[in-house]
């Protein structure tokens, strides 16, 4: 026959309060009751209880509504009608379209913004997943090659290609100066690593140039990419560095909110027809 | 029998047992949401015993990682210029006692600078930064580098050949760290007043040849603002030509922005000519 569990331990506790049940029933009340008087409701136990057992409350897992509402398009519209109206600009001073060809342009532009400001709404929870300015001037960029002649379809391509060149050399730049601040590169040395950077760029290193403005969260190069140019006690240094990162949200990410202000000029963008003599 | 005994009377220790139990979580919570509100003083400010570290140092948060990295820094230096200048034993020995002491000396003014508590009145709040940033400045500008012992020593120890090198070597990196500054502000204007590849090159040369060069850069953000000053000095007959009227009216408003960054530079520690 098999044997009951027994402990000596809880046979002498009970030796002990046999005859004092009523007391132990009023001991176990008032302990019962002291949290909950003391402001812990059953719901804050339980949740106390999960807490200490390190299992955490559970949470509601929230899904995005779907289609997107008009309200949500709105968030964005505004900064992107601004982005449109400098990007206008820009075709107005590259392209020189004429009247009809610019409000052709305008409308389509407009139309762009609505699009975008969805495809914005639809991937809000997602960090750097959507470019906006990028997606609007290679649209816009389509849109010239149809409306305007071929000539200024051509001036916008390499006007927008050595934008995007221009802005990756500073990023470039910049990356070097955060490395060269503890690393003392010799001249041959940064040449090199230039080089480097340059043959492996990634597009979200220039995105905004803002976040290369800070060392401690500036982006890095992968460390195999530069150490074969570095000495043992260079690449020691590195190997400590631990970067993070920053984010100044897509306003900034799109050229705006930033150090430099310029939004008396952008606001009136807008209404600006610059006649061919002001043209640059 | 006696068993059976047992059994009956477990169910009430275990009660009490489980009872205490949730009773200390309560009471310890009820004591944890006391002590909260004891915290939550407005006047107070809470700070912690790497604050000071993690400000200065930014990816350091003790005493010995902040003199660590400050040694590593220095070896990497003395390598590098033993390298470039062909340096005897003699002139690195002294350069390594001299940048020995530039950190024995930074961590000192660190430790006088480490506030006694954790809990700060706004006064003591202001001091504490008034306290951090020159220190802030030092790590900034290089511990070793403008000002530091181990420059005079460097200075003074090279033959004129050496001296001479070296001084071409310090040129060219400051014009390496000015230029991708001036390329990364002009591609910031780039993203509000779009410019032409020929404005950009016209607006590039001019920050490169006719600004009023800055003696030292700063690492962080101030980049932009040194940058900025820079277009302030240059002449107007120069720069307008660059520009439309409409342009011309939105760079002017930066130019008065960056005259203004003036003092502030100075107070950062940016040497301006």
């Amino acid at each position: 026959m098999t044997q009951p569990f027994h402990c000596p331990a809880a046979a002498t506790w009970a030796k002990r309060i046999k005859g004092n049940r009523q007391w132990s029933t009023v001991w176990c009340l008032i302990l019962l009751l002291l949290p909950i008087n003391s402001g812990f409701g059953a719901d804050n136990i339980l949740q106390g209880v999960f807490k200490a057992l390190g299992v955490g409350a559970r949470q509601a897992i929230v899904r995005p509504a779907k289609p997107v509402e008009i309200e949500v398009i709105n968030q964005f519209s505004p900064m992107l009608n601004k982005i449109l109206d400098v990007e206008l600009y820009f075709v107005q001073k590259v392209c020189q379209p004429n009247a009809e060809q610019a409000a052709r342009l305008r409308k389509f532009g407009a139309g762009e913004v609505v699009t975008l400001a969805k495809l914005m709404a639809e991937n809000q929870n997602q960090e750097n997943t959507v470019d906006p300015r990028q997606l609007l001037t290679k649209a816009l960029g389509r849109e010239i090659e149809k409306v305007c002649s071929a000539e200024a379809a051509k001036r916008y391509r390499e006007e927008m290609s050595g934008r995007l060149d221009y802005k990756q050399a500073a990023a470039a730049g910049l990356m070097l100066a955060n490395m060269d601040r503890d690393l003392f590169l010799s001249p041959d040395q940064a040449q090199k690593i230039e080089g480097e950077l340059h043959q492996n760029w990634k597009p979200e290193w220039s995105r905004n140039l803002q976040g290369l403005m800070y060392p401690q969260y500036a982006p890095w190069p992968d460390a195999k990419l530069i150490q074969p140019h570095l000495t043992p006690e260079q690449s020691q240094l590195i190997t400590h560095q631990n970067h993070g990162g920053i984010q100044f949200g897509w306003e900034a990410d799109a050229g705006f909110n930033g150090w430099v202000n310029l939004s008396n000029f952008v606001s009136q963008l807008h209404d600006i027809e610059p006649s061919p003599q002001e043209q640059k | 029998m006696r068993f059976a005994q047992v059994h009956c009377a477990y169910p009430m220790p275990l009660l009490v047992i489980v009872s205490s139990f949730i009773s200390l979580i309560g009471t310890a919570g009820m004591v944890s949401a006391q002590l909260v509100i004891q915290q939550a003083d407005p006047n107070l400010i809470q700070i912690d015993e790497q604050f000071l570290f993690r400000n200065i140092f930014r990816t350091v948060s003790s005493e010995s990682q902040a003199a660590s990295k400050l040694q590593s820094v220095l070896n990497v230096q003395i390598d590098q210029t033993t390298k470039s200048l062909d340096l005897t034993p003699q002139q690195r020995a002294k350069l390594a006692l001299a940048g020995d002491i530039d950190i024995a000396d930074f961590m000192h003014e660190l430790k006088a600078a480490q506030p006694a508590k954790t809990q700060l009145t706004q006064r003591e709040w202001s001091e504490l930064h008034a306290k951090m940033q020159p220190l802030q400045q030092k790590i900034s500008a290089g511990l070793h580098r403008t000002g530091s012992l181990f420059q005079k020593v460097l200075s003074t120890n090279l033959t004129s050949e050496q001296l001479e090198v070296y001084q071409d070597l310090e040129k060219e990196r400051r014009d390496r760290q000015y230029r991708g500054a001036v390329m990364a502000t002009i591609s910031m204007i780039d993203g509000q007043l779009p410019m032409t590849k020929g404005q950009r090159e016209q607006l590039q040369n001019l920050l490169l040849t006719k600004a009023n060069l800055l003696d030292s850069m700063p690492d962080d953000y101030l980049r932009v603002y040194a940058v900025l000053y820079a277009l302030s000095t240059i002449s107007e007959d120069d720069l307008k030509p660059v520009f439309n009227e409409k342009e011309w009216v939105a760079i002017r408003q930066l130019r008065i922005q960056g005259q203004s960054m003036r003092s502030m530079l100075i107070q950062r520690g940016v040497n301006l000519q």
